[in-house]
């Protein structure tokens, strides 16, 4: 009990200072108004004391401790085009000079009675028109904490679309720090939106309200979900363009690191695999993956409340790479017995371990004995392995269309994607099967030969036993340190 | 934006960077998850465990104290929810010990390790509250307990830091060589954190080249990390490259503008012999001081030791000094006192400090220049060369501000002795 005091008593002081991130940070906000002839930007910069005093050293030029007004005004002469320098406003892709108007610079008092720096500037864009695409960025103090805080509204007569900021701010205008510790400060550097006209039917009020994964910082997601964010009529280009992007993205998750890549290969090569066990597991991976998103969005929407999909992943991730481990146990097991199975029928008179096989005939024999009943049903188990930890960001695309209303076209988006990975899985997986017959044809080692299937029954154990532990760690279960 | 498939498709190609390359850090997704988490059941004492968790490791990945106050909240919620809330236990002496609460970081922690002793965390947790409390034998009594529980990066950087307190240097990098070996690639905060260490290591063995390489290694992991930046710009400012040295300072002072870094910097600038900008920076480290004094930042011993370094308020550097020796026990707060006393005059108070800080035989050019300046004072002038001559051995340019001082404290001392010997007729 009083340790809890103690931690009381640590916390107070905090709740007096004036900046929510110590007393070296520079707070950054900026609020965008859209008229009907301009566009502007309300920015604000609040140094806490320590970048205030670095500040008002530089300000204070004949360095005798006071800002004389010559000195005042040569800082907000020169202050507003520096910060303008790292203010990137476009409007359809072309960039808009912003033009500084009214400012004004004080120095409020901060901890200790010590000055912080506050320095606002309105800027102003001209718009020929309150229509477009709208995207903001600021790139003033990269790399310095602080609070960042982006919002936008409109004028009368004119409405936001799918807007990746609020409308209203947290912080007053970085006067008033909410005092809630559990709330982290945002950080917030870029907005984007689309000019609409406030009576027209593309006035989306906002976005979507974000949940779940949709909730992530990321930018990621909201550029993901642009996919279907789209209230233009859907033209046969745009679904193609749209489905072949959604294919790519799903190819290129299939190269992400730890994907099944090994698995396949390894088992492959084992399994003396054919084109056509190639082709199969390309075909079970996109049928799971398909519906390994669908019921996943679908346990998500109505678990949502109850759980974050975040902690559903590696339990999934736990599930397949236990599936995997599984099957690499059996595999080695039955062909570690097939090996020396082989070995003691076909030298059943001696001991001679010098003897040694055609790759080829042993290799038949082997594959029949050991696993030819097998083989499909754990090619099957093995492509619902991989498709069974879905892309958290097809999930995403299919969150995304549930929420805008545009169920089937997502449905569609989530099946092109799960192609495009089935396809990546698939060539690796003919690619092992044309280098084995290529390896197949060397003048190897019956022995050596033998156990290659063993080896690679060996490899797929161990990647799902990673798959395993690295689920667990993202779990907690096994604690990184800290 | 009706009708014009091509450029949409366009825009759509351009997502595909977005997936390569996640935009939030571990440390914001960990704070995001917990957030929903919290959100979807304000009564789970675990989601405020798990906020404080994240709190911690941002604060720690941004360098920001600003966050542990909000980790330090969502524990007492939890605690709050439920007192006997093991996980918010445990959690509890990493805030204090962040916080610098290292008495209470080590009443926490033990009473973590009596509800679970078989849980490794607790040991690091007590270990490093041990260490800071100055009781070294517990400390190593705890590392070997957690080196026995779980052998990982944890316990490994542990074991080095204690080796580099009892003087064993090659020790240290070997364990933390082994702590790399075991760093996972999603972790590459961890992975940069234990290189700068190892650094640190090779430098105090006055080892440039592997230093330099070590902190490299570490901007390659995390680029930008400020701790690599000055600890590259230290190698750099010690074989003379004072440009590189100061570009490397100003870019690790504008992430994280720190006492000791702020002050490095305005060393490497009077080098140069840019004396104005030099006293900018150092009037900048007073200013930060006294914006420390006003909120009660954790900088006591940085400032003190700056203050001491440069004859800068030497009345605030003893105060410091003793405030923070008052908080903790370990041997660098006692040469902390010891340097700020030998500045105020007290040289006696200063001896025992010195001692107290070589009591565990610390291989560290500082601390033997410390020793020797206070000997000499005292009117002990081979006591005063042996130290001195140790502490340049070591490393000649182990501090740009203070070596050239050792030398010419040395060269003072052993002119008398010259003299001497010439008389006696057995000069070289």
């Amino acid at each position: 009990m009083r340790l809890l005091l103690g931690l009381l008593a640590l916390a107070v002081p905090f709740a007096a200072a004036a900046h929510p991130l110590g007393n070296f940070t520079i707070n950054r906000y900026a609020a965008l108004h859209v008229g009907q002839r301009a566009l502007t930007v309300h920015y604000v910069v609040d140094m806490a004391e320590i970048p205030a005093f670095q500040t008002i050293t530089e300000i204070d030029k004949n360095g005798d401790g006071t800002i004389d007004p010559d000195e005042r005004e040569a800082y907000l002469s020169r202050a507003p085009a520096d910060l303008a320098r790292h203010l990137i406003l476009t409007v359809d892709g072309r960039e808009q000079p912003l033009t500084a108007g009214r400012r004004t610079f004080s120095l409020p008092p901060g901890a200790g009675g010590l000055p912080t720096l506050r320095l606002e500037v309105t800027f102003e864009a001209p718009l020929p028109t309150a229509r477009g695409a709208v995207e903001f960025r600021d790139g003033n103090f990269p790399g310095r904490l602080g609070w960042q805080e982006i919002i936008a509204d409109a004028g009368e007569g004119i409405a936001l679309a799918e807007s990746t900021v609020p409308r209203t701010d947290r912080s007053r205008a970085l006067r008033d720090y909410p005092t809630d510790l559990l709330a982290s400060p945002p950080q917030v550097s870029e907005a984007r939106f689309r000019m609409v006209s406030a009576t027209s039917s593309d006035a989306v009020a906002e976005a979507p309200a974000p949940r779940g994964v949709l909730a992530g910082p990321g930018r990621f997601s909201d550029r993901l979900t642009e996919l279907i964010a789209t209230r233009a009529p859907l033209g046969p280009g745009l679904v193609l363009t749209s489905l072949l992007v959604a294919a790519a993205l799903g190819a290129l998750h299939a190269l992400s690191p730890g994907h099944g890549k090994t698995i396949v290969g390894a088992y492959l090569v084992g399994a003396r695999g054919t084109a056509r066990h190639a082709l199969f597991l390309g075909l079970v991976v996109t049928a799971t993956h398909t519906l390994g998103v669908y019921a996943l969005g679908l346990v998500t929407l109505t678990a949502s409340h109850y759980i974050v999909p975040e902690q559903l992943f590696p339990w999934l991730g736990a599930a397949s790479g236990l599936l995997v481990l599984g099957i690499g146990a059996s595999l080695a097991t039955t062909r570690f017995e097939a090996a020396r199975g082989g070995h003691d029928h076909s030298h059943e008179h001696g001991h001679d371990h010098g003897h040694h096989h055609h790759g080829h005939g042993h290799s038949h024999v082997h594959a029949d004995a050991g696993e030819g009943a097998l083989a499909w049903r754990r090619l099957f188990a093995l492509g619902v392995s991989g498709g069974l930890l879905p892309c958290p960001s097809a999930l995403v695309v299919m969150l995304g269309a549930i929420a805008l209303g545009r169920i089937a076209f997502g449905l569609l988006l989530i099946v092109a994607f799960s192609v495009g990975l089935a396809a990546v899985l698939t060539a690796i997986g003919l690619l092992f099967v044309y280098a084995r017959r290529w390896f197949n044809h060397l003048p190897a080692d019956g022995r050596v030969a033998r156990y290659v299937p063993v080896a690679s029954a060996l490899v797929i154990s161990v990647a799902g036993f990673l798959i395993v532990v690295q689920a667990l760690a993202q779990m907690g279960v096994l604690h990184a340190w800290t | 934006m009706r009708g014009c498939g091509p450029t949409r498709a366009l825009g759509l190609a351009a997502l595909l960077p977005w997936l390569v390359a996640a935009a939030p850090t571990p440390a914001d997704r960990a704070i995001a998850t917990a957030e929903g988490h919290v959100n979807a059941a304000p009564g789970r004492p675990a989601a405020y465990v798990e906020l404080a968790t994240a709190f911690m490791q941002k604060s720690r990945e941004a360098s920001d104290p600003g966050y542990y106050p909000r980790a330090a909240a969502a524990l007492e919620r939890a605690l709050t929810l439920d007192p006997q809330n093991y996980e918010a236990l445990r959690v509890r002496p990493w805030v204090l010990l962040g916080q610098h609460d290292f008495r209470g970081a080590r009443v926490a922690a033990e009473q973590a390790r009596a509800l679970e002793p078989d849980d490794w965390w607790n040991y690091g947790m007590l270990a490093d509250a041990e260490v800071e409390l100055g009781d070294y034998a517990a400390a190593d009594r705890v590392v070997q307990r957690m080196l026995d529980l779980r052998p990982g990066l944890p316990a490994y950087t542990r074991a080095a830091f204690l080796r580099t307190l009892y003087g064993d240097r090659a020790g240290a990098i070997e364990m933390l060589t082994l702590a790399l070996a075991t760093t996972s690639p999603a972790d590459p905060e961890t992975f940069a954190w234990t290189l700068v260490h190892l650094g640190h290591e090779y430098f105090a063995r006055g080892e440039m080249a592997h230093a330099a390489d070590a902190y490299a290694q570490a901007l390659d992991a995390l680029s930008g990390y400020y701790l690599a930046l000055a600890g590259l710009a230290r190698v750099r400012a010690a074989e003379g490259r004072t440009a590189e040295a100061v570009d490397l300072y100003q870019r690790a002072v504008a992430h994280v503008p720190a006492p000791d870094l702020v002050g490095a910097l305005g060393d490497v600038l009077a080098a140069e012999g840019a004396v104005g900008d030099a006293e900018r920076q150092y009037v900048l480290v007073e200013y930060i001081g006294r914006v420390a004094q006003a909120t009660g930042t954790t900088y006591g011993r940085q400032l003190a030791l700056f203050y001491a370094d440069h004859d800068r308020r030497l009345d605030e550097a003893l105060r410091l000094a003793e405030q923070e020796a008052a908080a903790r026990d370990d041997i660098y707060t006692d040469d902390t006192l010891a340097w700020a006393c030998y500045k105020n005059g007290r040289l006696a108070r200063a001896k025992r400090a010195a001692s107290r800080a070589q009591r565990l035989g610390t291989e560290d050019a500082l601390l033997d220049y410390h020793a020797g300046l206070i000997a000499a004072a005292l009117g002990r002038p081979r006591a005063g060369r042996r130290h001195l001559r140790r502490a340049l051995a070591m490393n000649p340019h182990f501090d740009l501000h203070e070596a050239p001082r050792a030398e010419a404290a040395l060269a003072a001392l052993e002119e008398p002795a010259r003299f001497v010997r010439a008389v006696a007729g057995d000069a070289p």
